[in-house]
């Protein structure tokens, strides 16, 4: 019986020093958790339905790419993650949509805006050429520089690793928090996993650093049929 | 506790059985606790350890899998322990679980507490097991009959990154032995402390040499 109890004074210890080194550790930690924050609270929350979209010809005349075929080819696997996401009213954009977005000169100048929703870490590892980071467990540290953007950017592109992960579908509910309109917000379902797969283009490091590598890709990624945006130059 | 020697009191009279599980779990819970960490993982790639050594190692083998703290809390998420309402319960596994693991590791290693601290890794091999295969047997493509059971393999969160659903059974098997020695053990051979808390004083459990063995 003393036995026991002297086990259990033990135990109990043990649980209460490592959890007194745990709460110190991630308070001190640059990339720790709020404690005080739900982070999947709006995993679940459905935005407002969004009309289907039609055919329809841009300001200057040209056919948009993401509105005139809006899932084509999708690859099996990620057939459900486009259902899914469809269902909860975004908008899934397939690797051809995605590309002619990012190939855009207007992805360049902020017009169309790529929003990494990885952390920092997979950012610096290699991301879309011009994108921007916005971490939804860490956001506060990127929206005040991505609010002004955000606000007149024409399409917003979010995406994570693609397949199942939640990241760029938690952005997307923050963006929508944040009042954007969920007409102008596109997930890239595929993300940068197929992006890499496709031997697309990488930049590594932060934004803008100019280190860009091919990534090393079992097919050119170079059967796009979706014409890319027409619309050279700054608008 | 009998003074006659039990069985694995018998296999531990040289007092090597407990050592040996005393390593093993020692390095397990410290390699798989500080993997989950977030902070050690930081600390490591800002020092560019994961470049080369021992981490780059392990790390490009899929031994261990070193992930961030945001990381485990998405891992532990996909289990459906708690409800939405129990965020804060999450929040708080999430960070205080890996450092009790380390914790854990780190007595076991040095000798102080064995019996809580084996007690604690018991515990925890037995709950995080029990979920895993859990998880594991509502696998979609095994209920379906596409998978045998071996083939199931996914990443558990436990710091290892993917596994098969047998090896890691057979893995924690093991582990749960260990700590079932290192609890019933008589043997202190090479323990800083055996004993952390205060106690009634009691006659001090004696080291059973080969000459004084019951035969």
């Amino acid at each position: 019986m003393w036995e026991f109890r002297r086990i259990l004074v033990e135990v109990l210890l043990i649980l209460a020093l490592g959890s007194a080194i745990g709460l110190t550790a991630n308070a001190f930690h640059r990339n720790g958790i709020n404690l005080n924050t739900n982070y999947f609270a709006s995993l679940k929350a459905t935005p407002a339905p969004i009309p289907s979209p039609s055919p329809n010809p841009n300001a200057s005349g040209t056919t948009d790419p993401i509105e005139t075929d809006r899932w084509p080819d999708v690859p099996d696997e990620l057939r459900s993650v486009f259902i899914r996401l469809d269902d909860l009213g975004y908008q899934p954009i397939t690797f051809a949509q995605a590309r002619a977005i990012a190939e855009s000169p207007f992805a360049r100048d902020g017009v169309y805006l790529i929003i990494d929703a990885r952390d920092e870490e997979k950012f610096g590892a290699g991301h879309i050429p011009h994108a921007w980071l916005l971490d939804h467990f860490h956001k506060d540290r990127y929206l005040a520089e991505l609010q002004p953007m955000l606000d007149v950017a024409e399409k917003i592109m979010v995406y994570c690793n693609g397949g199942h992960c939640d990241d760029s579908e938690l952005v997307a509910a923050d963006l929508l928090e944040l009042g954007i309109d969920p007409m102008r917000m596109f997930i890239y379902a595929g993300g940068m996993s197929q992006w890499r797969d496709k031997g697309m283009p990488v930049e590594t490091g932060s934004r803008g650093s100019g280190r860009i590598t091919e990534s090393s890709s079992d097919s050119s990624g170079a059967d796009i049929s979706e014409p890319l945006d027409g619309r050279g130059g700054t608008p | 506790m009998s003074d006659r020697p039990g069985l694995i009191r018998r296999f531990d009279r040289t007092g090597l059985p407990l050592l040996l599980c005393r390593l093993v779990l020692g390095v397990m819970f410290i390699t798989l606790g500080l993997a989950k960490t977030g902070l050690f993982q930081t600390w490591a790639r800002d020092r560019g350890y994961f470049e080369s050594g021992i981490l780059q190692w392990v790390s490009d083998r899929g031994l261990v899998e070193f992930v961030s703290t945001v990381d485990f809390l998405k891992l532990s998420r996909e289990y459906e322990l708690f409800s939405d309402a129990a965020w804060p319960v999450m929040n708080f596994m999430v960070v205080t679980l890996p450092w009790i693991e380390t914790l854990c590791g780190l007595l076991l290693l040095l000798g102080i507490a064995v019996r809580g601290a084996a007690v604690t890794a018991l515990l925890m091999l037995l709950g995080f097991t029990s979920i895993v295969l859990l998880r594991a047997l509502d696998n979609p493509e095994y209920v379906a009959g596409a998978k045998s059971f071996c083939e199931i393999c996914f990443n558990c969160g436990c710091g290892s990154g993917d596994i098969c659903i047998c090896r890691k059974l057979a893995m924690d098997g093991t582990l749960v032995f260990a700590s079932l020695v290192a609890l019933v053990s008589g043997s202190r051979r090479l323990c800083l402390m055996p004993r952390l808390a205060p106690g009634k004083p009691k006659v001090q459990a004696q080291e059973v040499t080969p000459s004084a063995a019951p035969r």
